[in-house]
């Protein structure tokens, strides 16, 4: 399942020519993909919330070499899932 | 940023009417959420991979009290952003 399969089934259901779609979805993605890099959370109910978690650079050591080396501080984006998905995610135990 | 931010995008982009955009972003998000839920990953270039992941049960505790509790087995989501998106980010 890839993006063109995505832009597909968005085309499909919202009865867009598939030039339209493409710039749906990549509409989309562009912006959320904005607000993560300044550092914006972003919250769409039902679905989940991104934020950038900030993680401290650390010394770690190459478990075969021995060999300190410096991991440096870096961010991450972090997704926590909304409570529909969530919930249907969990409904075929 | 939320769904309002997005919708507003699509107006500018489509020069289309609000309830337009509204229904796109919706029937975006309703299409993400039923192929996580269908296959279990999905995958966007450029910005990253969803993935179902299942926990085991374990026994918890509860912090207040201390008490142990039994966590059932579950589902939950994981997101990693591709190398572009943790690139673009860390810039």
């Amino acid at each position: 399942m890839t993006k063109m399969e995505f832009i597909h089934n968005i085309a499909e259901k919202s009865n867009l020519p598939k030039k339209d779609a493409t710039l749906v979805v990549n509409t989309i993605f562009n912006k959320m993909t904005d607000a993560l890099v300044k550092g914006d959370r972003i919250e769409i109910r039902g679905f989940g919330s991104f934020s950038v978690k900030s993680y401290e650079g650390y010394e770690g050591k190459n478990p075969k070499t021995h060999k300190s080396i410096i991991v440096q501080p870096k961010k991450k984006p972090i997704f926590k899932v909304g409570k529909d998905l969530k919930d249907r995610i969990n409904t075929k135990l | 940023m939320t769904k309002k931010d997005l919708i507003d995008s699509i107006i500018k982009e489509m020069s289309c009417s609000r309830k337009e955009a509204a229904e796109l972003v919706d029937t975006f998000f309703e299409t993400i959420k039923s192929k996580i839920e269908q296959e279990g990953k999905l995958k966007i270039s450029r910005f990253g991979t969803f993935e179902v992941y299942r926990k085991k049960e374990r026994i918890g505790r509860n912090p207040k009290n201390m008490k142990e509790a039994q966590i059932e087995a579950r589902n939950v989501v994981r997101f990693k952003g591709s190398s572009i998106l943790r690139n673009s980010i860390n810039k």
